[in-house]
């Protein structure tokens, strides 16, 4: 704070000294006018150049202080009350009790489902535009490299073939073999290439189930779905 | 009244259709813009809601949502800080809306365009000096309302306006040494606020 009283200022500009007592009790006590203020701040509002100069700067911004700034129109329109109350859901499910209720309902996908499968969906561009919406317009023309793709395929089987022998290890000893027996044994590889999307047109998934020692001839793309089935 | 009690949706509604702008007013003096005030608006009505059933009425209504509001803008400023503020002039644009004067035309334009350059001096001030300001001025809270709305002292209060008044001076002072302070005679009865 640079505003400080000078005596040697008529009109109370800043200069080098600091406040008086007086001057200080005037400013906490909300700087009344003369005709507010008790006895002694009156008198010395009445002598103290630095304070009446306070008073007067105070009242004209005051003055303007006190204006509302406009509010935009949007703050009266029914979609902002909507915003607040999307907010108020999304809050209440970060929150641990949305936690709490996410882990007690979990989606329940029916591992059968009556009827035929909506073979229409296949035929659609709905895939398409959910995979371009997650990867992004230039999805289509990313090139994998085949071999490497299938190399993190058998090294996912081979290190779950691992992870199972690892549990087996620990609640039963006396199977130590089985875990290199496991980890030799050929695994299948289900590899479901689905939503192959190229320019203009919607490909039929392929389904490919292959040893995992032999690289499949299919076409890796960045939409290729990789799963690798029970192990022999 | 419970989240889930019949009535309790129209009753949000309504205690936002009745505050909304006051509460826009005080986050738009702390934040500094409209975009981030009305981001505070949001936050703070949706901290309303989950909140409302917690409130015993121990205090004015009013106290316990601008203590929110406050609090919301703070942390709003907090959260954006690196963020220069850029616009002050969504303020200052439009025709402005005194909250209990009503100047004549000549005063009014010269308020506004004072409006604009205390808002943009405002906004240099430190969190807790805004926060004083705005309180005091939008709202006209007296020291009592101040102190229970903030959380703090009597004397603290005093000194912490006391502050702001000076500060808000001399910074208005040297970033527009062409306005005339002088020139309002104090002639009003009662303090400043």
């Amino acid at each position: 704070m640079t505003l400080e009283r000078s005596p040697n200022a008529p009109d109370g500009e800043p200069s080098g000294s600091g406040l008086t007592a007086e001057c200080r009790a005037f400013l906490r006590a909300g700087m009344p006018a003369a005709s507010a203020a008790e006895a002694p701040l009156a008198q010395h509002l009445a002598v103290c150049a630095f304070c009446s100069a306070r008073l007067a700067a105070m009242h004209k911004l005051g003055g303007a202080m006190r204006v509302r700034p406009p509010a935009p129109q949007e703050l009266r329109s029914s979609a902002f009350l909507d915003g607040i109350r999307t907010r108020i859901i999304e809050q209440c499910e970060q929150a641990p009790l949305g936690a709490l209720l996410d882990r007690a309902m979990p989606v329940q996908v029916p591992a059968q489902v009556e009827g035929a499968f909506p073979e229409g969906l296949l035929q659609s561009d709905l895939s398409r535009t959910a995979v371009q919406a997650a990867a992004g317009a230039n999805a289509r023309e990313a090139r994998v490299d085949s071999a490497l793709a299938w190399s993190r395929v058998r090294l996912g089987v081979f290190a779950g073939a691992n992870e199972e022998v690892a549990q087996e290890r620990q609640s039963q000893r006396l199977l130590r073999t089985k875990g290199m027996a496991l980890a030799s044994v050929a695994a299948a590889a289900a590899i479901i290439c689905a939503m192959l999307v190229s320019e203009g047109t919607t490909t039929q998934p392929t389904i490919v189930i292959t040893d995992v020692a032999t690289m499949p001839s299919v076409e890796f793309s960045p939409m290729a779905v990789l799963r690798h089935g029970a192990i022999r | 009244m419970q989240p889930d009690s019949e009535g309790f949706e129209s009753a949000f509604e309504e205690l936002f259709n009745r505050y909304r702008e006051r509460v826009y007013s005080i986050a738009f003096r702390i934040t500094g813009t409209a975009v981030d005030a009305m981001d505070v608006v949001q936050d703070s009505f949706s901290l309303v809601f989950r909140k409302l059933q917690g409130f015993r009425g121990g205090s004015l209504f009013s106290t316990w949502l601008f203590r929110i509001v406050v609090n919301c803008s703070i942390d709003h400023r907090r959260r954006n800080h690196k963020r220069p503020i850029t616009s002050l002039q969504m303020g200052t644009e439009a025709a402005e809306e005194p909250v209990d004067q009503r100047p004549s035309p000549g005063d009014r334009a010269e308020t506004t365009e004072l409006g604009g350059q205390v808002q943009e001096a405002i906004s240099l001030l430190s969190p807790k000096l805004r926060v004083i300001l705005a309180l005091r001025y939008l709202e006209d809270m007296t020291y009592e309302d101040l102190a229970a709305t903030l959380g703090l002292s009597l004397g603290t209060v005093k000194s912490r306006l006391a502050r702001a008044h000076l500060a808000l001076e001399n910074l208005v002072r040297t970033r527009f040494p062409h306005l005339d302070l002088s020139a309002a005679a104090p002639n009003s009865v009662g303090g400043v606020g």
